[in-house]
């Protein structure tokens, strides 16, 4: 297709908002009761965090990769494709973001998560309450109804910003590889939802951002926070 | 030659566009919406049609199916013919299948869709995809889409026609795009249809293109009558103009409709929509009287000071 370019990007919007939130009735309805475990299960992650221990990071890190890779299967390659044909593209950038989350669990030198009670991690919690909880209150608030709200597990969207969150509490060399996906699809969504008119365009932009400012934050404290050799 | 309500009634075509023939819900009157025939058979298609772009594109969503199915009952209800889709449009093509089920497969409707795809040789394979996602027999018309491989796909679609697969077939470009090469189309190559974007603000075709099509006897369907919508929403702030009445136009819709099914080249304008009363209101813009050709310098300077 060497035409492409002279697309604009909302001409390859082949779907109305109607439809986009169509698909979360549809999903919401599918999984129901799912939404209660996986609440259970993200407030139990949340508490694994907040111990500040550091142990169980391996466990959410493989948490975490298998949430991107269903969400890359059940979301983009059984759902979204049938109303967007590009979704079946953005799906393996799914698997491949929840195969590194994967990596990161098994691997020896695997990132550590760990609450500081800094500023920087201060925020990861927020951002983490607010893709358990706030994602769909917002949306909700916004003008869904309740049946087509955006829950974690089962929308894209606060899954993103939960992994953001945990992303800021994170430590590890190849660390900044996770980060890649997930903002991009904070831009791409949120891209997404202003063409289509939907007045929830900034929700995920605003999280990626809040998230890079928290990180950028962090890693400069744990820097300054570290003894200075003099010869 | 445009054929008005009396004139269809009176004459043989009549059938084409009665409730009868579309054996569509008995207990309303069909509406016969003014007609315009396709240049190569003289068959008569009513000036307005459905798109499908973006709007029946609802997936598996079993509300939004019936709804979009609704649409297409009042459509053809109005007295509508040519539903129009493509591979590109996501699960429109699956939508309209369902609907025409739904509505027992009525007799009324012209089915027209595209092959899309740069492979010439996945072109057929795409054809038959489509085909069985509508649940017709065969497609009324197959168009290549925005010229993509069109070389190869006229080909196909060329055989297909020798063939009996297919009544006629076309291509199809939109938003303006690459009309010098749908100009060497059209005067090269045998097709039925041209599908194009024509509306009061996208006047490029009236330059070559129009002319072109109805002098060498190429029908013409109109994408994006309303700029995707983006035409009414701007115009609707603004007063609908008393000189219109004069064409029964009662509605922005209607008075952007009416511009551009009354050029002469024009077949069908294909405008998309998921409501009931849009698509009533489109289909009624294929009645009344047409603009003459000063009415319509008149609607465009309008608009364009708008």
């Amino acid at each position: 297709m060497a035409e492409w370019s002279s697309y604009s990007l909302s001409d390859l919007l082949l779907f109305s908002l109607q439809a986009y939130i169509g698909l979360f009735e549809l999903l919401n309805t599918a999984l129901w009761p799912a939404h209660m475990f996986i609440l259970a299960v993200g407030l139990g992650i949340g508490l694994l965090v907040l111990k500040r221990s550091g142990a169980g990071y391996r466990f959410i890190w493989g948490l975490l990769g298998l949430l991107w890779i269903w969400t890359g299967w059940y979301f983009f390659s059984v759902h979204y494709t049938a109303i967007n044909w590009a979704a079946a593209y953005v799906a393996p950038a799914f698997w491949l973001q929840g195969l590194l989350f994967g990596l990161f669990a098994v691997a020896p030198q695997s990132p550590d998560i760990r609450y500081t009670r800094t500023a920087a991690d201060r925020t990861a919690i927020v951002l983490y309450l607010f893709a358990l909880i706030g994602y769909p209150a917002v949306t909700l608030a916004l003008g869904r109804s309740l049946d087509s709200v955006e829950f974690l597990g089962i929308s894209p969207d606060p899954g993103v910003a939960a992994t953001l969150a945990i992303l800021v509490l994170s430590r590890g060399s190849f660390i900044w590889l996770a980060w890649i996906v997930p903002i991009m699809w904070c831009v791409l969504t949120g891209l997404t939802l202003w063409m289509l008119g939907s007045p929830e365009f900034f929700i995920a932009p605003l999280a990626g951002a809040a998230a890079v400012v928290a990180a950028v934050a962090a890693v400069s404290g744990r820097r300054l926070s570290q003894p200075v050799r003099t010869g | 030659m445009l054929v008005n309500r009396r004139s269809v009634l009176k004459g043989s075509m009549a059938a084409t566009f009665s409730g009868a023939a579309a054996g569509l819900m008995p207990a309303r009157v069909m509406a016969i919406p003014l007609a315009r025939p396709i240049a190569s058979t003289g068959e008569m298609l009513p000036l307005v049609g459905l798109g499908s772009w973006i709007t029946f594109n609802v997936g598996n969503n079993q509300k939004l199916l019936d709804a979009s199915t609704e649409v297409m009952a009042a459509f053809f209800e109005s007295g509508g013919r040519m539903i129009d889709s493509s591979p590109m449009y996501g699960s429109s093509q699956a939508t309209i299948g369902y609907g025409l089920k739904k509505l027992g497969m009525p007799k009324a409707l012209f089915s027209a869709d595209k092959v899309w795809t740069s492979s010439a040789g996945n072109g057929a394979s795409q054809i038959e995809t489509s085909r069985r996602h509508w649940g017709v027999p065969e497609f009324d018309l197959v168009q290549v889409h925005n010229l993509v491989a069109w070389r190869e796909h006229l080909e196909l679609l060329q055989t297909k026609k020798a063939a009996g697969e297919l009544k006629y077939i076309g291509i199809t470009t939109s938003h303006g795009r690459r009309h010098a090469d749908l100009e060497d189309i059209i005067a090269s190559q045998p097709v039925d249809f041209v599908q194009l974007t024509y509306n009061v603000k996208d006047r490029a075709a009236e330059q070559r293109l129009l002319p072109l099509a109805k002098e060498r006897g190429v029908a013409v369907i109109v994408n994006r009558p309303f700029q995707r919508g983006y035409l009414v929403e701007r115009l609707s702030s603004s007063p609908l103009p008393d000189w219109v009445a004069e064409t029964g136009a009662s509605s922005w819709a209607q008075f952007l409709l009416k511009f551009v099914i009354s050029h002469p080249a024009v077949t069908c304008a294909i405008p998309a929509t998921s409501k009931v009363a849009h698509v009533r209101e489109n289909l009624a813009a294929a009645s009344g009287v047409l603009p003459d050709a000063a009415l319509r310098r008149r609607m465009a300077d309008y608009v364009g000071q708008l």
